[in-house]
């Protein structure tokens, strides 16, 4: 005899059996199970899950997206999660110190002919004689930013222990709102070293986090 | 306290990057479950996933709030992951055999079960696909199937038991499957 075939069970799923049906069904075990074995499967779609967790770059993706069709207009794109603003600070002093150290080492070594060598004397304002009021006052601005940039790193460096309290987003987010600044700030003086040095360290810290970012994006982020 | 999701849909109407930003959080699984399964692939599931959103936020101003947003959102997934097929050429993945053939469930096991669904599903010829995930999956019917699809609710019906059968065909164990249409002969 022939059996019910997987369109005529895939209806009975939803439908009553006719006559011919019903009569071969209570006759056939076969298609009893096969019946049985297609309800599963309805019953099993049904049940899949509703949800899946995109990838962690999908975000930044679709911000960037949003923002270049002007779809997200105010804020800057980037806010810190859940009590991590500390971190966020952190960095960004870390990267503005950090830039600034390469934008003076970058002045340093293009005037290095016509000045001598040394942080200090980088950091003279144009014009200010070597132990004038102004560089003075330049080398103490200078020393205490160094201070502060060993504090930063130090707090920077304890935050980043692999099982420490770090967001890669959280980063990113600060990481961007430095690149967008000194991008800002280069249009206005393309040529200064200074914020090219800040411009330059933002960029390859941001481009470093994204790529910790995709690799971890398994473990998805929300 | 959860900003009420009025006040978020107006915030993110106006632009505002931190409403737009929770809303998808509390929804973008439930966007990129629908895209991934109409896709059938990653890169391409992100691709219309992020479609969707654009398309949503540009919608918004629309929204009237005679649906909730979770369903209006769910139609503009819907909407844009079966334009995004019709745009691109049926891949011949689609039509290719399971490596193993599928068994049936392991007694017990819903995740193995789950996984031998998906990726059956992946396997399906996309309009079928279509059809077996508005209905069974996401439990359209077959008018509005049909209104989706742009086709008669009779075929959206004969297309889903097609579909079905195709299913079973790859869920089963290779040496059960006599051919595309029978079950088996005695």
């Amino acid at each position: 005899m022939s059996h019910l075939t997987l369109e005529a069970l895939a209806r009975l799923v939803d439908e009553s059996p006719d006559a011919t049906e019903a009569s071969h069904l209570d006759e056939c075990s076969i298609c009893r199970r096969e019946l049985a074995a297609m309800k599963e499967t309805v019953t099993g779609l049904s049940a899949l899950p509703d949800t899946m967790p995109p990838p962690a770059a999908a975000w930044p993706a679709l911000e960037a997206r949003l923002r270049e069709e002007g779809l997200i207009t105010s804020g800057n794109g980037r806010r810190p999660r859940g009590g991590a603003v500390w971190l966020r600070l952190a960095a960004g002093v870390v990267l503005f110190l950090l830039g600034g150290m390469t934008g003076f080492a970058l002045r340093a070594r293009l005037n290095a002919p016509q000045r001598p060598a040394g942080p200090h004397i980088a950091a003279l304002p144009p014009g200010a004689a070597p132990n004038s009021p102004e560089a003075e006052e330049a080398a103490r601005a200078l020393a205490a930013a160094e201070d502060d940039y060993l504090a930063a790193l130090k707090r920077y460096a304890e935050t980043s222990a692999p099982d420490g309290p770090v967001d890669p987003l959280v980063r990113l987010a600060a990481l961007e709102d430095i690149v967008l600044a000194t991008r800002q700030a280069l249009t206005e003086a393309p040529a200064d070293p200074l914020l090219n040095g800040y411009h330059l360290t933002a960029l390859a810290q941001r481009e470093a986090t994204l790529e910790r970012i995709v690799l971890a994006s398994d473990d998805g982020w929300y | 306290m959860a900003e009420s999701e009025e006040r978020l849909i107006r915030r993110a109407t106006a632009g505002d990057d931190g409403a737009i930003r929770a809303l998808y959080r509390r929804y973008a699984p439930r966007v990129y479950a629908i895209a991934r399964r109409f896709a059938g692939d990653d890169a391409l599931a992100e691709d219309w996933a992020q479609e969707t959103w654009v398309r949503a936020i540009r919608a918004l101003p629309t929204f009237r709030g005679d649906a909730r947003f979770s369903t209006w959102l769910h139609r503009v997934a819907v909407n844009t992951a079966l334009q995004g097929r019709r745009q691109r050429e049926r891949r011949t993945r689609c039509e290719e055999p399971l490596p193993v053939a599928l068994p049936g469930r392991a007694a017990g096991d819903r995740t193995l079960l789950r996984i031998r669904l998906e990726e059956a599903l992946e396997r399906l010829p996309a309009g079928m696909r279509e059809v077996l995930l508005l209905h069974d999956v996401e439990g359209y019917t077959h008018e509005e199937i049909g209104e989706l699809l742009g086709v008669a609710p009779g075929t959206s019906k004969s297309q889903l038991f097609k579909a079905r059968a195709r299913m079973r065909e790859l869920l089963r164990p290779a040496a059960a499957v006599v051919n595309g249409e029978e079950v088996c002969r005695i």
